[in-house]
């Protein structure tokens, strides 16, 4: 037992000696262990914690940078304003760029509506503006829509272009037809609205079925409307308008002195049956039928009755003058067309005007399409190119004529008969605009009015040149008007001058001395600005841009974000899909 | 040679008294226990932050998506506060002070907790005429809603998301009727994980302006 003891005396020790080493080694790894735990752990959390100040400083630098694109945007536009002319700018896509303001780095540009450098005389604009803050760019866009000064001689137009249906007597519009704008019209702009006329008393007069449409369309009386008649204006079928002061003077034309005393080219009646051209001249009754083509140059020409039939054509080639002693029938396939775009033609009729399953100021294609419509028309035509009026009295003009479009007829142009009880029928458009007497839009019959007949002033415009600051018509318009109205001229006859100088504006210029608002200088020698010269709109962009990704079903390049559809769906996840561009 | 060999076993693999090796084991436990407890701990301070953090990245995302709706918005044109929705005049493309099938966005919440956006889009093919035709004006003070859902069913209106996980929405306007409201105030509460968020969001309608 004692050897053992020892033994285990002496072994004892020797597993006291082994056994320290051993701790001390555990010992390192378990500290080893805890360092590593803790870093992994602390690393864990301020990984965790380092994006947040990021989300919040993007959130910072995108409202900084909205803000500073707001500020170029009212600069931009406030220089519009002061007179910027878009002609004088060498890069209107490089309106302002990389300024400094509001603590962001901005650049804005102006396009027009496709994107594209904007005419010298446009009248709608894009303002594009981009911010950088921090790396974060905010664009926005803003509509501007420019009102040129127009000279004050051009402030009456004596066609009523402004008008897109002026009425003298009676206005109907059945149910389902239709009075818009022309949406091809490069004058269509946001916002725009269009004008009809009336020139009578009575709201008995005035006939607007429940179920047409009316679209963006102001009503105008003038001075002799009963106070039922005005209150029209104010109803829910229109989108305002005003009670215009003056009578607004709705006249017929004389035959201009270019188709007068014309050298007699046949005393029989003509019927054409095959393509041929026409000598300037007089002529009887002309009738063109069976396909044949007839082809007018310029100058003036002067027939009793015209008639077009049977797919007949008349083409227009240079600047003619029709003068029609009775009647012009363009029926069954017939057409009246331009060789070219330059080219343009004045009808002057003393009677009757029937268009019957024909077309007018349209290739012959849409006119034989016996099955054609007013979207048969696909690109913008120039209606000022096609003019109808009708003659006063004094130049052999019918007392009562009628305008008559049926069956599907197409009409581009400018329809002035004053006198005339006109009717667009069933299936039938007029791209242009109408003065009448009756007027008397059916059933599915459409006027779709050009806004580029419209010159922005005139008798529409209250606040214009003609009125004073209390919505009176200026000294000496009442008597202009007046003249006109009782036959001292005629239509064409309504000289700029004659206007100028009774207006007092010697031919340009002028139109702010009634109310002296911008002949005053500015205390404080600001450079004056004039609201209503640029008005400004915000525009969506980003929604659209958002939403045409989806309409398109495809990723968006729009303006304004990388639109993600399927980021969209899952905000969760993707924070770069989120991201201002 | 018996002895040296025992020695040498003894001194090679020393042993541990059963008590040192109970306050090992114990003490071992106690440290795996603490560990354990701080990671457990921290992995669910983590979990949290992380859906905290979802829930930041999601409310800015609907802050950076509605704004696009609401900051060129003319005005808030009606509030259904049972369906949390509101019907915005988005812009006057068609006629000035007058509203249009096509400028109307109905903004809400559906059932499936999404934020949704849904507006009238006629289909591509339609001539320009049909589009005037169809792009009626709707008066003011009409059922705005109820316009657009006439389009849906009829298959006319496209929607899409803002935001998912939405358990609810509420409305304020800074006057009695949203009409006349220039500022609006939309708050979400956002589900991120098994917890939920509140939102706000105030929007100021410069360009605010009625309907005729």
């Amino acid at each position: 037992m004692k050897r053992n003891a020892d033994i285990i005396e002496s072994s004892g020790r020797a597993v006291r000696a082994g056994r320290t080493n051993d701790r001390r080694g555990v010992a390192m790894l378990l500290a080893l262990c805890a360092v590593a735990t803790a870093t992994i752990v602390t690393a864990s959390y301020v990984a965790s914690r380092e994006n947040t100040p990021s989300i919040a400083g993007n959130a910072l630098n995108a409202t900084s940078a909205k803000w500073a694109a707001e500020s170029a945007g009212d600069l931009a536009v406030a220089a519009l304003e002061t007179g910027l002319d878009l002609a004088d700018l060498s890069d209107p896509s490089a309106l302002l760029s990389s300024i400094q303001i509001a603590g962001g780095n901005a650049s804005v540009a102006i396009t027009d509506l496709d994107g594209n450098e904007p005419d010298p005389d446009a009248t709608q604009v894009v303002v594009t503006i981009s911010a950088t803050v921090g790396g974060v760019t905010s664009t926005s866009q803003r509509i501007v829509q420019l009102t040129p000064p127009v000279p004050f001689d051009e402030c009456i137009d004596p066609e009523l272009g402004e008008f897109g249906i002026f009425a003298a007597s009676s206005l109907t519009m059945e149910s389902g037809s239709i009075f818009a704008p022309w949406p091809a019209s490069p004058g269509v702009v946001v916002g725009g609205k269009i004008n009809m006329g009336v020139g009578f008393s009575s709201d008995a007069s005035l006939s607007i079925h429940s179920s047409s449409i009316l679209a963006v369309t102001r009503l105008f009386t003038d001075a002799s409307a009963t106070s039922a008649l005005k209150s029209q204006v104010g109803s829910a079928k229109f989108m305002g308008g005003a009670a215009l002061p003056i009578d607004v003077p709705a006249i017929r034309a004389g035959l201009p002195s270019t188709a007068q005393g014309l050298t007699v080219r046949s005393i029989l009646n003509m019927t054409i049956l095959s393509t041929r051209g026409l000598a300037v001249g007089s002529y009887q009754d002309v009738t063109v039928d069976n396909s044949a083509v007839v082809t007018l140059s310029t100058g003036a020409y002067a027939f009793s009755d015209l008639r077009l039939e049977d797919n007949a054509v008349l083409r227009i080639n240079g600047d003619v003058v029709v003068h029609c002693r009775d009647d012009l029938e363009v029926v069954r396939g017939g057409a009246i067309e331009f060789v070219d775009a330059a080219s343009k033609v004045s009808f002057f009729v003393a009677d009757n005007i029937e268009l019957t399953d024909a077309a007018m100021g349209v290739d012959r294609a849409i006119s034989r399409n016996a099955s054609r419509s007013g979207g048969s028309v696909g690109s913008y035509i120039d209606p000022s190119r096609l003019k109808i009026y009708s003659l006063n009295q004094s130049s052999g003009g019918s007392a009562s004529s009628t305008f008559t479009m049926a069956t599907n007829s197409i009409l581009v142009g400018v329809v002035i008969a004053p006198a005339s009880s006109i009717t667009v029928g069933p299936g039938c458009t007029l791209f242009g605009r109408l003065t009448g007497a009756q007027v008397a839009v059916k059933p599915g019959g459409a006027v779709l009015y050009d806004p580029k007949l419209d010159k922005g002033q005139g008798f529409t415009v209250v606040d214009g040149p003609l009125y004073t600051n209390t919505g009176q018509p200026v000294a000496g318009l009442e008597d202009v008007l007046e003249d006109i109205a009782s036959g001292v001229t005629d239509l064409l006859n309504v000289t700029a001058s004659l206007l100028g100088g009774l207006l007092g504006g010697a031919g340009s210029g002028g139109g702010d001395d009634d109310d002296g608002e911008l002949s005053e200088t500015p205390p404080d020698e600001v450079t004056p600005r004039t609201a209503d010269t640029a008005v400004a709109k915000s525009w969506p962009t980003l929604a659209r841009s958002l939403e045409q990704s989806v309409e398109s079903e495809s990723p968006s390049n729009g303006l304004l974000v990388n639109v993600d559809v399927g980021a969209v769906c899952d905000v969760g996840g993707d924070a770069e899909a989120l991201e201002i561009e | 040679m018996n002895h040296f060999t025992r020695t040498s076993r003894f001194t090679a693999r020393p042993g541990l008294t059963l008590i040192e090796l109970l306050i090992a084991l114990v003490i071992t436990a106690l440290m795996g226990l603490a560990i354990g407890s701080m990671m457990t701990m921290v992995g669910s301070v983590s979990e949290r932050d992380r859906t905290e953090r979802a829930a930041l990245l999601r409310a800015h995302a609907g802050q950076v998506r509605l704004r696009a709706y609401m900051d060129p918005a003319l005005c808030v044109l009606q509030h259904d506060e049972d369906d949390h929705a509101a019907v915005v005049w988005l812009y006057d493309m068609n006629g000035a002070e007058a509203v249009n099938l096509t400028e109307l966005r109905l903004i809400g919440v559906n059932d499936d907790g999404e934020l949704t956006v849904e507006w009238v889009k006629f289909p591509e093919n339609w001539t320009e005429l049909q589009l005037i035709a169809a792009d009626l004006t709707v008066p003011a003070g009409s059922d705005f809603a109820g316009a657009i859902a006439l389009q849906r069913g009829l298959g006319y209106t496209r929607t899409t998301t803002l935001l998912t996980g939405v358990s609810d929405a509420a409305w304020t306007f800074s006057e009695k009727t949203p009409p006349e409201s220039s500022r609006v105030r939309l708050g979400l509460t956002l589900e991120s994980g098994d917890a939920s968020f509140g939102a706000l969001y105030a929007f100021g309608l410069k360009d605010h302006a009625q309907p005729e």
